[in-house]
């Protein structure tokens, strides 16, 4: 929690509340709100009716408690579809093929924010998977795709999407803000970057970004499995196939925004 | 200022005497339409006079523009859209990106909407597929009550029927099944009334090898299956006629979530001399427009809307469950 809440004007507050419904979290009373966020129960009150109002709560009639409402369902699902829409209609034939290719689990890592979401997945064809839908979202300290986004942004822009604490993930994840942005560096060089079981000590990856028609770095290309299918070097095959796969599809956007 | 207020009232309630003409009126008629596509026409419970509008009601009605397909929005067309002063709604929009409730994009300086939302999103839709049961046993109860028969909640499980929640009847005769029962069967009421919903592609799959003979009049030919797949489609009511068990009818009606999915079916069971196989019985009706309920209570959207606000309306599911 923000230590600076309390500060938060009428919309801050509103906000604030509405993020505290996560999927561990789906029910909550006036109280347990007030007590979490340490407002006014009065301001709660006033500001949870608002939000009733207008779809983004609804009330439990049983215990009086609240969950989100339907205005929220839309919203995401309007925020799903555009994620869908865009790129992945463009990006899934090449991701299926790559599939194909290199018999692993692929995933479309797009830039959502300051994470990358998964707004693809095509489970890979071995016993074993990745688990993982579209949606889930990722550290972008960690995940492969976001890092090969991150390295082909600005690096004056690093420090909007990077907190000075990056998250440990596993002994593996790097927390140093430095030695990150040294590997950053390296990323940008090599066109390819490396999940070495950041993640999960289990799992590798690697991930080669896409390219918007201005070039910006939009997505990422990720092949994603167990530990002993990867062979972490640039020249591998199966980074030479990721990286093919992201430029194919950089250059279909390309073509279709002409 | 003013007269862009004045404007979205009049068009919120229909009435002209409001109107300022004083200057430019193709300017006018311009705004007037965006406000109305902002969905500022329909009134009701909800007071949406804009001049009454506090900091989180705006928050919330700017929101609320980015619900139909995340168009990208500009802070002048936002402005524009809902008649909010350009300092006011440039001052929200910020707030809104700052908790991640919208991202702006760098190039263009227009906001979409962000990763907040989609947090939000995948909360609530955790929570109503936990839930589904829970929501959809107060319409079920209700049905039974209405047809004086048994009815279940039927879901699809592999190339099974599951029985998620059964309503008992009231008659003397009941139903020998039980919550959490399988059906080995893909040729039920509720089966058949998902099937018909997800893409033909993926019917054989569901279907294995072949269609189980329960009774003389178990379908058994495929095409034949097919066929009446692509009827319950059109129809949105399945039949069980006797398919299996030669005493036992059933008619079965799918319940959407809001991606469209077919997640569920409501089905009444009950003696064959009692529920017939006509589209246009009681019985049929009645169970179609439960599972039309439920699904509403899910968020499903049929046609998508012109607002948000239109469209919370609309769902506002006959007052006593919702």
């Amino acid at each position: 929690m923000e230590p600076d809440s309390k500060k938060h004007n009428a919309i801050e507050k509103a906000l604030t509340i509405l993020s505290l419904f996560s999927p561990y979290n789906q029910e909550l009373s006036t109280s347990e709100i007030s007590k979490i966020l340490g407002y006014h129960k009065a301001t709660i009150s006033r500001t949870i009716l608002l939000l009733t109002k207008y779809g983004f709560l609804e009330q439990n009639r049983e215990n009086r408690k609240f969950t989100l409402g339907p205005s929220i369902a839309v919203l995401s699902l309007s925020f799903n579809r555009s994620l869908e829409n865009r790129l992945t209609q463009m990006a899934k034939p090449y991701l299926d093929k790559l599939r194909d290719v290199i018999r692993e689990t692929i995933v479309l890592e797009v830039l959502s924010g300051r994470t990358t979401v998964r707004a693809y997945f095509v489970e890979g064809p071995g016993p074993l998977n990745m688990t993982g839908t579209a949606g889930d979202r990722l550290p972008i300290n960690a995940a492969a795709g976001a890092k090969s986004i991150l390295a082909h942004l600005d690096p004056d822009t690093w420090d909007y999407y990077l907190d000075n604490d990056l998250p440990q993930q596993t002994p593996s994840t790097i927390t140093d803000l430095n030695k990150f942005k040294k590997q950053l560096r390296k990323i940008k060089t090599e066109g390819i970057a490396f999940d070495a079981g950041e993640l999960d000590p289990d799992v590798r990856a690697m991930g080669a970004p896409i390219f918007d028609a201005e070039g910006m770095p939009v997505a990422a290309v990720v092949a994603v499995g167990l530990a002993g299918h990867f062979e972490m070097h640039k020249k591998s095959r199966m980074a030479v196939q990721v990286k093919k796969t992201a430029k194919e599809i950089s250059e279909q956007i390309k073509k279709a925004e002409k | 200022m003013n007269r862009v207020k004045s404007l979205a009232i009049s068009s919120g309630y229909g009435a002209s005497s409001g109107l300022n003409r004083s200057d430019s009126s193709v300017f006018f008629t311009e705004e007037m339409d965006l406000a109305s596509k902002a969905g500022m026409k329909t009134e009701s419970s909800m007071d949406k006079r804009i001049e009454k509008h506090n900091a989180i009601e705006k928050a919330l009605v700017i929101l609320g523009q980015f619900a139909i397909n995340n168009q990208e929005l500009s802070t002048m067309e936002i402005s524009k859209m809902l008649g909010y002063h350009k300092a006011t709604a440039s001052r929200t929009l910020l707030l809104l990106k700052k908790h991640e409730f919208l991202e702006q994009n760098e190039q263009t300086k227009k906001f979409k909407l962000g990763p907040a939302i989609m947090n939000l999103g995948l909360s609530i839709n955790k929570s109503l597929k936990n839930n589904l049961i829970q929501i959809a046993k107060p319409y079920l109860d209700k049905l039974r009550d209405t047809l004086q028969e048994s009815i279940t909640l039927e879901v699809l499980s592999g190339r099974n029927t599951l029985m998620a929640y059964i309503a008992e009847g009231p008659r003397r005769i009941r139903l020998g099944a039980d919550v959490g029962m399988f059906l080995p069967s893909i040729a039920t009421a509720g089966a058949k009334a998902i099937l018909a919903f997800i893409s033909p592609d993926e019917w054989d799959a569901f279907l294995g090898s072949d269609l189980i003979r329960f009774t003389p009049k178990s379908i058994t030919d495929r095409k034949l299956f097919y066929k009446q797949l692509e009827r319950i489609k059109e129809t949105r009511i399945a039949f069980d006629i006797g398919e299996h068990d030669p005493d036992l009818n059933a008619i079965g009606s799918a319940i959407f979530n809001i991606e469209g999915i077919p997640v569920a079916a409501v089905v009444v069971v009950g003696l064959a001399s009692r529920i017939g196989d006509e589209l246009n019985s009681k019985e049929a009706n009645e169970v179609k427009k439960t599972a039309e309920c439920i699904s509403k209570r899910l968020y499903h959207i049929d046609h998508v809307p012109d607002s948000l606000w239109d469209w919370l309306e609309s769902i506002n599911v006959e007052g006593e469950f919702s």
